[in-house]
């Protein structure tokens, strides 16, 4: 096999995409699907892979940690280290559709299976599969990040009926301590065939079809080695006919708490969309103020690959506050609630009716600039109080932030924090700066003083207290542990390890 | 005179600022401008004063006291910058005010500045106008060196405190920033930079740029020009002799090649 290309820097900057997390790294890897002669290879993927497995070599040659990134899209520590970086995002090679010589079993016809390389971004994902009329069954409020990252920090929509991102993949391809190539599937439900293998540069002796090990890498933030690819479950391609609408909290309380959505007088009556999303201003949650924006977005089968008109300002349905959360300033506290009043009223317009296919729904976000996010999950039976503590910290010590509530279908994937059926999530987008941190820190103590259960995303701010996350997973974290343990030695634990695994707890 | 405030000054003067000076930092620049003449004419009377008549210890304690209420006057006035400072530094750089340890249990440890945050103790060049006075050599010799000493450590002072927060400005501020950007050209790599400068209005110019983390026939997904207020100061003290710029950019994914059916191309809306 020739050798990869691969563009080496040492002491190179590094910053990830919400510039809130940057840092210098000792060796960064750009990784292309190039040989070095800059050639490419009839099989795509293959100078990619052979590039990640040298930098894997490479890193434990000179002891040291090895981490690979993407879009760089994380809020917290999961995508750095300071010693080898690997520059995913060039390694975007896709195969949409799986012959049956391929697979085995049949569980899942080959024309619902979608090969994703792990810089593949969502963006590219949603344009293949829709060209393909095909679309992912789920996917987060932006498309910048790759699909590995946003797997492996268990990103999720609001499409309360699907669950994260990880639980429409079926199978992984980890890289491992030497760089060896695993195939890791469910032993409920295996997929692929030796032939398959072959294709991918993995020995028929590295698959390894095992429930507990595949629900333990699913969502485990680059520590159980670099993900080169997955094996992706997609549907039919359908469209989302979107609205949004300013409401009072006070009617919106009974359907966040029960997602009992009668009394909102949807278009639909009491079923519940698809998608369903309660933003609010903490600030404006008195009768009258209409401080909740509830989007929902209804599901029908088929779609135009054309993009829908722009709404006002030239919105997306699926706009993301944290693309502008940046641009508030916190330094005058008591401008704070008119600050956040205006910038949500200039960046969720209310609409109604608007129909695209889940690429259009949810596009690009630009990020303007430093913003912070912390997300938690919670039983539907907290949300209200865990909603209201949010709020009254908000009011108590005022700091730029939008909050946003979404329900997700519980994951399979151990180390999820959507483990509640459902799990409804509440995110806190704020400014950078110190305030905003110390509010978060208020939020969780406050939470905790009032006995809510409550987990995090691994992809956003969160706090360095293993005890925490220990009590909240029980034996779902032994057993991730012990998944770990399956493939890595001590040193590999090492090897894949950084800042945000050991904060937790979990190398 | 202190060059820098003094030629925005007098292009104020003269009716023609430079475009990119802001309005409130001229109207703060003319405020300590008074200032300092002020304190110009006291240090003029304490070096011509010379201690006379029947009680001149008495006198020279007199002039040392003045000194040391001088003193106080700054070290407060110092005081009141660093904390305005920290305020600016909150603002406009949030990550430089946040404490490492914050920084560090909300998983945001190892940051470090991409633009340079200003070093508080800064120093101005020592002003020819302390040698200016030392030369005229009139005080009495024992308050020389005390003169000496006290007015450099004011000079050095006050000029850090005038100029501290435009020097923060010119680092870490932004004057113009333009961006290039497709749509749908999904970036690659990690932002990548250099600072070049142009000199003699243009007669020389940088060599054109080649993105060396760019493989062969990969395009650019986004180019950045951007310009601090630093930069325009050196702009237009040396009148347009040196131009500096920042560039940066990010390669874009492989154009060709990712697409592939070498596992199958069964999708539901056309064989591939």
């Amino acid at each position: 096999m020739p050798d990869p290309y691969l563009h080496i820097e040492h002491g190179a900057p590094w910053t990830n995409k919400h510039q809130n997390v940057t840092g210098q790294v000792a060796s960064y890897y750009d990784v292309w699907n190039r040989w070095a002669d800059q050639t490419q290879d009839p099989i795509p993927w293959r100078p990619g892979m052979a590039g990640l497995q040298r930098a894997i070599r490479d890193a434990e040659a000179a002891g040291a940690s090895v981490r690979a990134f993407g879009g760089a899209w994380s809020l917290s520590h999961a995508a750095y280290c300071p010693d080898f970086m690997l520059n995913t995002a060039p390694l975007g090679a896709r195969n949409i559709g799986i012959e049956a010589d391929n697979l085995v079993g049949g569980t899942i016809p080959g024309d619902r299976l979608f090969f994703a390389q792990c810089g593949c971004t969502v963006l590219d994902v949603h344009d293949g599969l829709a060209a393909r009329g095909l679309a992912l069954r789920t996917s987060g409020a932006s498309d910048g990040q790759t699909m590995a990252g946003a797997i492996s920090t268990g990103t999720h929509g609001a499409a309360n009926q699907v669950g994260a991102m990880q639980d429409s993949v079926v199978a992984v391809q980890l890289l491992v301590e030497d760089g060896k190539p695993l195939w890791i599937e469910r032993a409920s439900q295996p997929v692929v065939s030796e032939r398959f293998l072959g294709l991918v540069d993995t020995p028929a002796g590295n698959l390894i079809r095992d429930d507990d090990l595949f629900n333990a890498t699913l969502v485990s933030f680059g520590s159980f080695g670099v993900i080169h690819a997955y094996l992706i479950e997609v549907e039919p391609l359908y469209s989302l006919e979107a609205y949004s609408r300013r409401m009072d909290y006070d009617d919106v309380k009974v359907a966040l708490g029960t997602l009992d959505v009668e009394t909102l007088k949807l278009p639909q009556g009491g079923v519940l969309p698809f998608h369903f999303e309660i933003g609010l201003n903490p600030y404006k949650m008195g009768r009258g103020e209409k401080g909740a924006f509830v989007r929902f977005m209804y599901k029908h089968p088929g779609g135009s690959p054309n993009p829908p008109g722009p709404l006002p300002g030239g919105h997306r349905p699926g706009d993301d506050v944290l693309g502008v959360i940046g641009t508030l300033s916190d330094l005058v506290p008591a401008a704070i609630p008119a600050l956040v009043t205006a910038l949500l009223d200039s960046e969720l317009p209310s609409y109604e009716a608007v129909t695209a296919t889940p690429g259009y729904t949810f596009g690009p976000t630009t990020i303007r600039g430093k913003g912070l996010s912390t997300e938690m999950g919670f039983r539907l039976q907290d949300i209200g109080a865990a909603v209201e503590t949010v709020a009254a910290v908000a009011q108590d010590q005022p700091f730029g932030c939008a909050i946003g509530v979404r329900y997700v279908k519980s994951s399979s994937a151990l180390a999820a924090f959507t483990q509640y059926d459902p799990t409804c999530t509440i995110e806190i987008q704020a400014v950078y700066s110190n305030r905003s941190l110390a509010a978060y820190e208020e939020i969780w103590r406050r939470l905790d003083a009032a006995g809510i259960s409550f987990t995090f995303h691994w992809g956003q701010v969160l706090p360095y207290e293993p005890a925490r996350y220990r009590k909240l997973y029980g034996a779902r974290l032994d057993r991730w542990l012990a998944a770990k343990a399956k493939i890595l030695s001590p040193a590999g634990r090492r090897l894949f390890s950084n800042e945000l695994v050991r904060g937790v707890g979990l190398e | 005179m202190r060059a820098p405030e003094m030629s925005i000054l007098q292009g104020a003067a003269a009716g023609a600022p430079s475009p990119d000076v802001p309005p409130e930092y001229l109207q703060a620049l003319q405020a300590l401008h008074g200032l300092l003449s002020i304190d110009d004419s006291l240090i003029d009377w304490i070096l011509s004063a010379s201690p006379s008549g029947p009680n001149p210890d008495d006198q020279r304690q007199k002039m040392q006291q003045v000194l040391a209420a001088k003193s106080d006057v700054e070290k407060a006035l110092n005081t009141l910058v660093a904390y305005r400072l920290k305020l600016a530094a909150t603002a406009l750089t949030a990550d430089a005010a946040t404490p490492a340890e914050d920084r560090r249990r909300h998983g945001l440890g190892g940051s470090q500045h991409r633009d340079g945050a200003v070093d508080p103790g800064l120093r101005w060049p020592s002003s020819d106008h302390r040698q200016q006075r030392d030369r005229q050599g009139r005080a009495d010799p024992r308050l020389r060196a005390w003169h000496s000493k006290a007015v450099d450590s004011m000079h050095s002072r006050r000029f850090a405190s005038a100029l501290a927060p435009l020097l923060f400005l010119s680092s870490g501020c932004t004057a113009s920033y333009f961006r290039i950007a497709p749509s749908g050209v999904t970036p690659a790599t990690q932002p990548r930079s250099v600072t070049e400068a142009a000199y003699l209005w243009g007669i020389i110019q940088p060599n054109d740029l080649v993105p060396t983390n760019c493989p062969d026939k990969v395009p650019l997904a986004e180019v950045t020009a951007e310009t601090n207020f630093g930069y325009v100061l050196v702009e237009a003290v040396t009148l347009g002799i040196v131009v500096i710029q920042r560039i940066e950019w990010r390669c874009a994914k492989d154009p060709g090649g990712q697409d592939t059916h070498v596992l199958g191309a069964n999708g539901l809306g056309q064989k591939g």
